[in-house]
């Protein structure tokens, strides 16, 4: 376990004690206990940093970013956890009025030469890795590095990167990322309404739409996977049957669809007037959504959204897809019989609980199964 | 609207939109449907459809959104491609070529039937069996097509008083057909079924297609057979196939006779209380006996139509109440309608499926391009035969009447069919319309097989758009 | 509606029905078309005149003025789309059946 993060101590470091020094007896039972870090400098030099301590303790196999001048140290990459992605950039071509992780102009090319030297380290036996920014083909050449990178070293590792989808208007750059052949390499792109105007207020740029479809057209040619993904709140809401329907009837061919509940961080939180509507009321139209695409065989799932305020209908569709570090289960949920099979609520949820989040005291039945035999008459 | 000051506000449209190519009908007295070029529709008005044509509608009309994401309108270069894509997956079945080959194994039956129009109850079994050396020959011409699933459907007459021939060409066709995926049907009234078929069957995944017509009192009217107990016979030994081959193994196929018509929901109560989850509401085919004792059993086609929604509507109760049944008529219309994949069913496509879809190998070794075609030929009618068995199968292609018929009763060249919203979900039958109207192009304003799609594409796009109960179930049939 | 404005009928003698239809909006093929739909209600024929078109129905109810208008109207507006869209149709055909990029 060694190298990089860049996780920000938020005390200004003064955690971060004694590095370089000897370690004692003392120092030798925080190093047992994980609380003390032993690694080789670029000069090969054996040096020991004590952990902040509100840093997980590092397992065998995790990978740490430590930058000594600027007094940081954080994960890279955590092999336990089933949510490791790779953060490739803060900027983006897109200003999305609900972003979790809101785009900065900003000079971070570092970030990718750290991901691309990190990658030969990261344990074979990974399952999945995520890839994200900002809009990571921003990077151009540089992604093209990593995806590569990614096949040779991790050829066990399913890849899922989250992209606007705008750069493969290019029928050249999708061609790039389809020739990388990569074993299980999925995109995932939003598309948040079926009508240009409308996907560009959301996303806040003139001409993205037409950029993103041509863009799932040119990866769909080159045999590149792709999931769609279509956040849910006032402004897709009113039209995600036809979103739903849209998506069906052009783009058969795509893996799957999510329909991604909001998170209320970044900007959802700024504009969170303009964007909140309380699940447990838009349920009818989750299930058109749902029938529009599974009634034509492309696979739905439903994202960020507890089992509590869905109809029991989609309970088949809804996955625990919030990522380890931000998921969240409250006081109601104690006593909840499906609590196992609940994804729950981000840990930013308590900006604004959704109504009607309310425990099981025993699992509902199942919906109304067709029995092969039946006697009753109508 | 509450955004953050530093966001933008939606648009207007800033690009004029284009008009692309649809085509529309009048739903009903109120209403119009218009199917766009890769054939998704959408329910309006006259007025609605009069405006986008002339340029002229508003922007602020409750549909202007739906016209531009459905591609009648675009503002996008992508609309083009994604159309194109649209039909090209249409069309996509047409390479594989023949996927469906039928074998008339004998035309012995211990039924007769009033509509069967083929079967002969003999003990001649030298005049109305298939050799092997005929089944040898057809079996080199279903290998020719290079489609990656064959279906092999064994007919009739009562396909299992041959049963010895119908091993022969199970044995063969997998040596021959040892790197594709075949499928092997038996159409059986199951009278003859034994042991040692079913133990056959069971290890060669077999499927069986019964004919049922409904409950007891109509299968027996409509399926005369000594001791007259044809349903009782059916329903014994569907229990005995069931519970060593499994349920799914096992479809049921019905003819809508004169009689039946006035028993839609009782044909219905029947499959379910049977335990079926597919049902079939076939018209009866206007063919041979069928056409000599059409004043006894047959029926026009509005009864037809009214019979169908009937019973529709009497399959979807069952699934509201938590049975799973499906029409597989409509669950066919519905592919069509709501997605572009390719349906296979080969009266309901263009160009038709008639040897391109399906061959049929008659007992005597003559090759007919569809199961119609041979019944056809027994009024003394050989228009629909495409050659003989030993002919080579380049010449039953290409030495036919085979491509002049599906070239000419295209629908996108059959008058009416050519403007009609529909013709993308509906098809070509041009046996039917030789048969019935003379030549295979037909007169579709005074066809039955118009008549009949046309009213039940216009009940299913009204179920779809009225009534949500309705169409809750329709979309749970699919894909 | 459209054909009181931009045509007239009448009832002859004979029983059958003369319609005279604006040549301005009905094309002949229109006023052919229609007659094809309602040929399982009556015969007729279709000719053209100066500034018409001239239709002459036999057989048929009291309904089959209104249906064969309706019907040629439709014709009239189906033609008009056909003119606009005609190159398009022909445009998305010839991608269906070739192997092309959007760029």
């Amino acid at each position: 376990m060694i190298l990089h993060s860049r996780i920000e101590v938020q005390d200004g470091g003064k955690h971060i004690r004694r590095v370089g020094q000897r370690v004692d007896d003392c120092q030798t039972a925080l190093l047992a206990a994980g609380r003390i870090l032993q690694f080789n400098d670029e000069e090969g030099i054996v040096r020991y940093i004590a952990l902040p301590e509100n840093l997980h303790p590092p397992q065998e196999g995790d990978i740490l970013r430590i930058d000594l001048s600027a007094g940081t140290i954080g994960f890279l990459y955590r092999k336990a956890s089933p949510h490791n992605a790779l953060f490739i950039t803060e900027r983006c071509n897109s200003r999305c009025i609900m972003c979790s992780q809101p785009p900065r102009s900003i000079d971070d090319d570092y970030l990718i030469e750290e991901i691309l030297e990190m990658l030969p380290l990261v344990s074979a036996e990974t399952v999945e890795m995520g890839i994200t920014g900002g809009e990571p083909t921003l990077l151009g050449e540089k992604l093209i590095q990593v995806i590569q990178s990614l096949k040779n070293n991790l050829p066990q590792t399913a890849v899922h990167m989250l992209t606007n989808g705008r750069a493969f208007k290019s029928q050249q750059w999708a061609k790039r990322i389809g020739d990388i052949q990569h074993q299980d390499l999925m995109l995932g792109i939003p598309v948040y309404s079926d009508i240009a105007r409308l996907h560009d207020f959301i996303v806040q740029s003139q001409g993205a739409f037409d950029e993103t479809i041509r863009g799932i057209l040119n990866l769909a040619s080159h045999d590149v996977p792709i999931e769609i993904r279509v956040v849910t709140h006032k402004q897709s809401l009113p039209r995600l049957r036809e979103t739903a329907l849209y998506i069906a009837r052009n783009f058969p061919f795509v893996r799957q669809v999510a329909l991604m509940g909001l998170e209320l961080v970044g900007f959802a939180r700024s504009n969170i007037d303009a964007l909140w509507e309380e699940p447990c009321e838009y349920g009818d139209t989750l299930i058109e959504a749902v029938s529009e695409l599974s009634c034509r065989g492309v696979k739905v799932l439903i994202f960020n959204h507890p089992l509590c305020v869905l109809p029991q209908k989609l309970w088949p569709y809804a996955v625990k897809s919030i990522s380890d570090w931000k998921n969240v289960y409250i006081k109601e949920c104690e006593l909840c019989a499906v609590r196992e099979r609940c994804g729950g609520l981000f840990a930013s949820s308590e900006v604004r609980r959704p109504k009607g989040i309310k425990p099981f005291s025993e699992a509902p039945a199942s919906p109304p199964q067709c029995p092969a035999f039946v006697t009753a008459s109508l | 609207m509450n955004l953050n000051r530093t966001f933008l506000q939606p648009e207007k449209n800033s690009q004029p939109a284009t008009l692309l190519p649809f085509r529309f009908v009048p739903l009903d007295e109120l209403r119009y449907v218009a199917v766009n070029a890769g054939g998704e529709h959408i329910v309006t008005d006259r007025n609605a459809i009069e405006s986008l044509i002339d340029g002229k509608l508003p922007v602020e009309h409750p549909q202007a959104d739906d016209f531009e994401a459905r591609h009648f309108l675009s503002r996008e270069k992508t609309t083009i491609a994604m159309l194109a894509s649209q039909i090209r997956t249409r069309l996509s079945g047409l390479p594989d070529f023949t996927g469906l080959h039928m074998f008339v194994v004998t035309l012995r039956c211990d039924h007769s039937c009033q509509y069967c129009q083929v079967s002969r109850v003999s003990e001649d079994r030298a005049a109305f069996d298939m050799t092997p050396e005929t089944a040898d020959a057809a079996l080199a011409h279903v290998f020719k097509s290079p489609s990656p699933h064959i279906k092999i459907e064994f007919q009739g007459g009562e396909t299992l008083l041959n049963f010895e021939l119908i091993k022969y060409i199970i044995e063969k066709a997998m040596i021959l057909g040892a790197n594709r995926d075949i499928q092997f049907v038996i159409a059986t009234n199951l009278g003859f079924i034994d042991e040692e078929i079913i133990n056959y069957c069971r290890d060669k995944q077999v499927f069986f297609s019964v004919s049922l017509d409904g409950p007891a009192f109509l299968h027996d009217a409509n399926r005369p057979r000594p001791g007259n107990d044809s349903h009782a016979r059916v329903k014994n030994a569907l229990h005995r196939v069931r519970n060593s081959l499994g349920v799914e193994r096992v479809s049921a196929l019905m003819t809508t006779t004169k009689l039946s018509l006035s028993y839609p929901k009782e044909i219905v109560d029947e499959y379910v209380s049977l335990g079926f989850d597919t049902i079939f509401l076939r018209p009866l085919s206007d063919y041979g006996f069928a056409s000599r004792s059409r004043g006894k059993i047959g029926y026009q086609s509005n009864a037809f139509v009214d019979f169908f929604k009937v019973a529709l509507d009497r399959v979807i109760k069952w699934n509201l109440k938590g049975t799973r049944i499906v029409e597989a008529y409509t669950h066919l219309l519905l592919r069509r309608i709501l997605t572009s994949y390719p349906t296979g069913y080969v009266d309901l496509q263009s160009p038709s499926g008639m040897g391109i879809g399906a061959l049929l190998y008659n007992y005597n070794g003559k090759v007919y391009t569809a199961d119609e075609g041979r019944m056809l030929a027994e009024m003394g009618d050989d228009t629909f035969c495409i050659g003989h068995v030993n002919d080579d199968y380049g010449n039953l292609i290409h030495g036919s009447n085979l491509v002049p018929m599906l070239r000419e009763s295209m629908v996108e060249a059959v008058p009416m069919c050519s403007d009609c919203a529909f013709n993308l979900y509906c098809g070509t039958d041009p046996l039917y319309h030789y048969r019935s109207q003379g030549d295979w192009v037909g007169h579709r304003p005074t066809s039955d097989f118009c008549f009949r799609n046309m009213e039940i594409i216009k009940h299913l796009i009204c179920l779809l758009e009225d009534d949500r109960e309705s169409r809750e179930v329709l979309m749970s049939w699919m894909p | 509606m459209v054909w009181m404005e931009t045509g007239s009928w009448q009832e002859m003698a004979d029983g059958s029905v003369f319609i005279r239809l604006d040549a301005k909006i009905y094309s002949e093929t229109a006023a052919l078309k229609a007659l094809h739909e309602v040929s399982a209600l009556c015969t007729g024929t279709v000719s053209r005149a100066s500034n018409s078109v001239e239709v002459r129905l036999t057989g048929g109810d009291s309904t089959l003025v209104e249906n064969f208008l309706r019907r040629a109207n439709d014709y009239v507006l189906r033609e008009k789309l056909d003119k606009q869209t005609a190159a398009l149709r022909d445009l998305i055909l010839a991608h269906t059946f070739s192997k092309t990029d959007l760029s």
